[in-house]
């Protein structure tokens, strides 16, 4: 989070708030606005949602919706519209974590390939390479096999299977701002690299970083959704999106609504975030 | 050629021994002894922890342990599984059959659907390139089990066209189980295809190449046929290989949602009876098979692409 911190602080942060209103456009910032209303949904579950996520109301299984349960409730006669909400805390949470995770390595992994050259950046890139080569759900997979299933076991893993995507991309755009003469010109000057790092090449290609998490938001909240919907990341009765959409017996008897609402939200909810990125990324 | 031929293979034979060594060493790095992990929960005889340790050469240091154990996997022994006391090697060829057929079926989808797709909204009418584009970009935000989900819901319980669960016998049989499965698998990577086609067949309409073919008088079947869409398939190679490379860590998800005996579903059983020598072993066969794939596109791609000098290894 550190390094999330430092970036808004760039020099140019006077200059940050209207670039990111142009760059987002009408559609950026409602789709912005979609997920950072999902975001506060979470955060506030215990005021917003009206129920508690595993209250059961005896008398009222599997019911369509009402005014008691907007959204109806389950087989266990829980309110589905309080599971949803409930359940996005760990939806969001663990993207956050894969997210952090990944781009405080792969800006540390990127500084250093860049600023080292040579066989320094050789090492790094076979490194990452290698870590390419390795499908984040079947790593995920053998983490849970170790140290049992959890969101902090499948956030880790995956953390380190999307630091190559988001450590290739900055690499680059970290080679070309490394070939600028104000590069040059603070070297001469003697600042350590370090601090070139930190002050000139993370913050120039911070739009480039920024886009690229954003994007990786997205495919981690489908990955952990899946993870749960495997029986490997979130246990019930707690639940997540994923863990929801994971009820075939609904669909058997013929309660279809409580498996797509989460499903819908998934959806709506990446889309969202991959415009937002994609838009980030646009000049 | 041949230089970058060796050079591939190289590679590829290094990665293969890093991620085996990877899928290895976990058992190391998990709480507890290797004993420990290795029998789960289960109770055993003296007589099988001894088999074990010696299946295992547990005694040994470590790099001896690996190496009689990426040895045997070579030749096709993956040790016993506690869980089951049957050779681990067995249930992985019992289920395999039906991971196989469904990567296949789902990759002939994506190509031939992707492609398809793709070329009929570069060069076809604007309206239905508009619908085209409108599906794919909701088919690449839905996610694999969601479409499952969707799918079940929809093919199976609705209008009971196609089996809930199963795989299904004989070639017809596994055909007609394994359509949804298939489908849910190659639904993400045909709309992906299908914007990556329609990109590059566009990019090719303004080439050079295809402006002077079309100003000589060329008929338009005869430049789409000849330039167009040979120097379009290029980028779409590539992509469809890439996207049956990850179609392999897909068929776990698959495998869940329609209740398939393959080896996703072996995988996750494993991975639940703490069946370690199992999970190790698929993990390194999903694995491998991603990775061979993955290098083949990469030679494929450089077959195809006589620009590309093999030799000159971009960074």
């Amino acid at each position: 989070m550190s390094v999330a911190v430092r970036l808004l602080d760039a020099p140019d942060t006077g200059r940050v708030g209207g670039r990111l209103r142009e760059r987002l456009g009408v559609g950026g910032i409602v789709a912005a606005a979609f997920v950072l209303l999902l975001a506060l949904a979470a955060a506030f579950a215990s005021v917003v949602a009206p129920y508690a996520p595993n209250h059961e109301d005896f008398l009222n299984t599997s019911s369509g919706p009402s005014a008691a349960h907007l959204l109806g409730t389950d087989e266990l006669g829980r309110d589905i519209l309080s599971r949803l909400i409930w359940g996005a805390q760990p939806s969001l949470l663990g993207p956050l974590i894969v997210i952090s995770l990944a781009t405080v390595i792969a800006l540390l992994a990127a500084s250093t390939a860049v600023w080292c050259g040579g066989k320094v950046d050789l090492v790094i890139s076979r490194i990452l390479d290698f870590f390419f080569a390795f499908p984040g759900l079947l790593l995920a997979i053998l983490v849970v096999a170790l140290y049992g299933p959890g969101l902090l076991q499948c956030s880790f893993s995956l953390g380190i299977a999307y630091t190559p995507w988001i450590a290739r991309v900055t690499r680059s755009a970290m080679l070309k701002e490394r070939s600028k003469p104000y590069i040059a010109a603070v070297e001469v000057q003697g600042l350590s690299g370090k601090a070139i790092a930190l002050r000139h090449l993370i913050p120039n290609v911070s739009s480039v970083i920024w886009s690229q998490a954003t994007i990786s938001f997205g495919y981690a909240l489908i990955d952990l959704a899946a993870l749960s919907f495997l029986g490997l990341n979130i246990q019930p009765p707690r639940a997540d999106w994923g863990v929801l959409v994971n009820n075939e017996s609904a669909l058997l008897q013929g309660h279809p609504a409580e498996v797509i609402y989460p499903g819908i939200l998934i959806i709506a909810c990446v889309s969202a975030v991959t415009y937002v990125g994609n838009q980030l990324a646009s000049e | 050629m041949a230089g970058y031929l060796g050079r591939q293979f190289l590679s590829l034979v290094v990665l293969l021994v890093l991620s085996s060594f990877l899928i290895y060493g976990s058992l190391f790095l998990a709480p507890g002894s290797p004993d420990a992990v290795l029998f789960g929960n289960h109770t055993v005889s003296p007589a099988v922890r001894a088999a074990v340790d010696a299946q295992y050469h547990l005694n040994e240091p470590f790099l001896v342990q690996y190496w009689h154990w990426a040895t045997s996997a070579l030749q096709g022994n993956f040790g016993t599984s506690i869980a089951f006391r049957t050779s681990v090697a067995g249930r992985i060829s019992a289920v395999a059959g039906t991971t196989i057929f469904l990567v296949v079926y789902a990759s002939v989808l994506i190509t031939f659907f992707g492609i398809l797709l793709g070329v009929i909204s570069a060069l076809g009418p604007r309206k239905l390139d508009g619908s085209i584009m409108v599906a794919t970009n909701v088919g690449t935000a839905v996610p694999t089990f969601v479409a499952s989900v969707i799918l079940i819901e929809v093919f199976a319980v609705k209008l009971r066209w196609f089996p809930v669960i199963g795989a299904g016998s004989g070639f017809f049989g596994r055909l007609y189980h394994l359509t949804l499965p298939a489908t849910a698998l190659a639904l993400w990577a045909v709309a992906y295809l299908t914007r990556v086609t329609r990109v590059s067949v566009r990019d090719e309409l303004h080439s050079d190449p295809v402006m002077t073919a079309t100003a000589r008088g060329l008929h338009p079947k005869v430049v789409i046929a000849r330039h167009v869409i040979r120097n379009a398939l290029i980028p779409i190679v590539t992509v469809t290989g890439l996207q049956i490379a990850g179609l392999i860590a897909g068929t776990v998800i698959v495998e869940q949602a329609f209740g398939l005996n393959g080896l996703g579903q072996l995988l996750l059983t494993s991975v639940e009876q703490k069946d370690f020598a199992t999970v190790q072993a698929v993990s390194l066969i999903l694995v491998s098979a991603f990775i061979v794939t993955n290098t083949l596109v990469d030679i494929l791609y450089t077959m195809l692409d006589p620009r590309i000098r093999p030799g000159s290894r971009q960074a």
